[in-house]
């Protein structure tokens, strides 16, 4: 008799899914699927606006990473109005960006995943969380709330707030940094840079003790997708679009706005979240994984040095475990406060032209970035008002779609092994999530305690097992 | 003394957003008030987020001011939580979400993580309207003047006993 454990809500994710795990007629794990159960519908809403209004409206789209969307969308309208944007308005694009990236990878590794890393993932979920890891490593915790704010201040600084700022524009950004907020935003990037080193070293030497999570979490021979530098450097802005292997023969390169060309979406009735794939391979086998693990194993360089040192020990690692995504967040933290010190410490970074101007003169534009979850795709197409007909969003947790329900099936058939629960069990298979850190709906706040309820319930729909927490 | 004000709601969902009008009138005081301009930082926010701890960790007293749908009382209410944060670190998602979280919980945080310890009120008001609409109910937005001057008052008459 088939039977499906259901884990629901997700817990310490942005936004809201649950889990269902599927058990066949002699009690084993069949598969793990991975429920997104909200819809958001921007891609619909969007037709009929003006293309200019996109970057801001997109924006609205998530709370954590609106930058990310804002960058993404901001490049399709420079495409919309086929214009080069001036060199400035490029490089301040790319400091938000990475502001944007390191303040959200120090809410996932920090807040969300640390509770797991420091405290055990069979510890008290009482106290599994932010405050436990407060009393039980203070330092921890101040070094994971200092980046944030860094990250989130550099925005704010940029772009006017901290939440879905609305600097960047079609054509560039509205307004030229200050030689004030250059030399504010240089002070403080030492701190920054030396607590990302501490915590890679830290975090580097604690590996050894989760030899079976790395195993078996999301643990399988795959693709890897990202943007990709002219020199094979990481690449959060621009670039080629490249898909290699995990061994790093590389499968595809082309320019970025072609990415039709090789991903194809698939839709799943189990999910509002749609599943990208690579053409060439068919659905499900060309499945693919983005973000930062993604973007590590495929570039050579950093570009940055002490980044660079860390890639050099990142790149012993098993590349195929999607437990080292927690490792690479960590080490783009220390290259994004890096990069933004080299790129500030450019001449041209004050320069007042940042804003190229013009109306609509092509009818179809694309915009990738590189979002810290992995490659964000904007495509849009306008009439010949100027206003939107056809959006196309793939968000960077849509790329992982594929992988992260083929990692929960490999977790859960490692751990669970009768009709018995533990909430061991539970956190393992929640913490392959993590380590993916899908943004489901930031902008979407939970209100009150999220609850969790998993039941093991038989054909009958009898419970067979109930944990609550 | 560093005193720090923070207004924290949803501007857009009615009268949640009573402590970003708050918030906002003593900036516009201290643009005028050379004392508030000097002593008092101000923070509007849509959440209460961790982040907030770099700044509560250098304030000397803390005041928060929200409208809350678990109150009953139109009437503001001022809250001591310093009494409170003395208590045992509460564990728990209630206080603690992935990124957001309430004043006692960021005063409980700020003296494990900060040994600090400083006084800290909640300005709460109650029975309010979070439709979704951008503007405060009548009622409530003839409370955000009176509220404002009492936290100016507080602020003036903690400063001058200080330096008395």
């Amino acid at each position: 008799m088939s039977k499906i454990i259901t884990i629901d809500p997700v817990t310490r994710i942005e936004g809201h899914s649950k889990i269902t795990i599927h058990l066949d007629d002699q009690g084993e794990v069949e598969e793990a699927l991975f429920h997104v159960t909200q819809l958001r519908g921007f891609e619909k809403f969007a037709e009929g606006r003006p293309f200019h209004e996109m970057p801001s409206l997109m924006a609205r789209i998530c709370g954590i990473c609106p930058v990310s969307h804002l960058v993404a969308s901001a490049k399709a309208c420079d495409m919309l109005m086929s214009v080069r944007i001036p060199p400035t308005a490029v490089k301040l694009r790319r400091i938000i960006n990475l502001a944007q990236i390191a303040q959200s990878h120090a809410l996932s590794f920090f807040y969300l995943s640390s509770p797991d890393l420091l405290l055990g993932m069979d510890s008290n979920p009482a106290t599994r969380n932010i405050v436990g890891v407060a009393r039980a490593n203070p330092e921890l915790a101040r070094n994971g709330v200092h980046l944030r704010a860094l990250g989130q201040e550099i925005i704010e600084i940029l772009g006017g707030k901290k939440i879905h700022p609305g600097w960047v524009v079609p054509g560039g950004v509205s307004h030229a940094l200050t030689a004030e907020n250059r030399d504010y935003i240089l002070k403080k990037l030492p701190e920054a840079i030396q607590i990302a080193e501490r915590t890679i070293k830290w975090f580097s030497a604690e590996l050894e003790k989760f030899s079976e999570e790395i195993a078996v979490f999301a643990n399988f021979p795959g693709l890897f997708m990202s943007l990709i530098g002219n020199h094979d450097q990481l690449e959060t802005y621009d670039g080629r679009l490249r898909l290699a292997d995990d061994q790093g023969l590389v499968v595809a390169d082309l320019p970025a706005e072609d990415y039709k060309t090789i991903v194809a979406e698939a839709i799943n009735p189990h999910s509002y979240l749609k599943s990208p794939y690579y053409k060439p391979q068919g659905y499900p086998a060309g499945l693919y994984r983005v973000g930062p693990l993604a973007r590590l194993h495929l570039a050579k360089t950093c570009g940055t040095p002490r980044a660079d040192q860390a890639l050099t020990e990142f790149k012993k690692l098993d590349h195929k475990s999607a437990f080292h995504y927690h490792l690479a967040r960590l080490i783009e933290i220390l290259y994004a406060f890096e990069m933004i010190e080299q790129l500030l410490s450019d001449d041209m970074i004050l320069d007042s032209h940042v804003r190229a101007h013009a109306a609509a003169n092509a009818h179809e534009g694309f915009g990738i970035s590189e979002a810290p979850r992995g490659t964000l795709m904007h495509h849009y197409k306008i009439d010949d008002n100027g206003l939107i007909t056809y959006a196309d969003l793939i968000i960077a947790t849509g790329h992982n779609s594929l992988a992260m329900n083929k990692g929960i099936t490999q977790a859960a058939k490692h751990y669970i092994k009768n009709d018995k629960l533990t909430d061991g069990i539970l956190n393992r298979i929640e913490a392959v999530i993590r380590t993916f850190d899908p943004c489901l709906s930031c902008s979407t706040h939970a209100v009150g305690q999220m609850a969790l309820d998993i039941q093991l319930i038989d054909m009958g729909g009898t419970v067979l097992d109930r944990v609550k927490r | 003394m560093h005193w720090l004000v923070i207004g924290f709601g949803n501007d857009l969902a009615g009268d949640d957003g009573f402590g970003i009008a708050v918030a906002e009138q003593i900036k516009k005081r201290a643009a005028s008030d050379l004392a508030i301009q000097i002593t008092t930082e101000v923070i509007s926010t849509r959440i209460l987020a961790p982040e907030l701890l770099e700044s509560i960790s250098i304030a000397d007293a803390v005041i928060f001011i929200d409208a809350s749908a678990a109150l009953n009382d139109g009437r503001p209410q001022e809250i001591d939580l310093q009494s409170l944060i003395g208590s045992e670190l509460e564990y728990g998602s209630s206080i603690f979400l992935s990124h957001h979280c309430n004043p006692l919980a960021l005063m409980q945080l700020n003296h494990t993580l900060y040994n600090r310890n400083p006084p800290a009120w909640l300005y709460a008001l109650g029975s309010c309207h979070f439709g979704l609409f951008e503007n405060l109910s009548d009622t409530v937005a003839a409370l955000v003047p009176e509220v404002a001057a009492q936290i100016i008052d507080k602020i003036n008459k903690h400063t001058f006993c200080e330096q008395a």
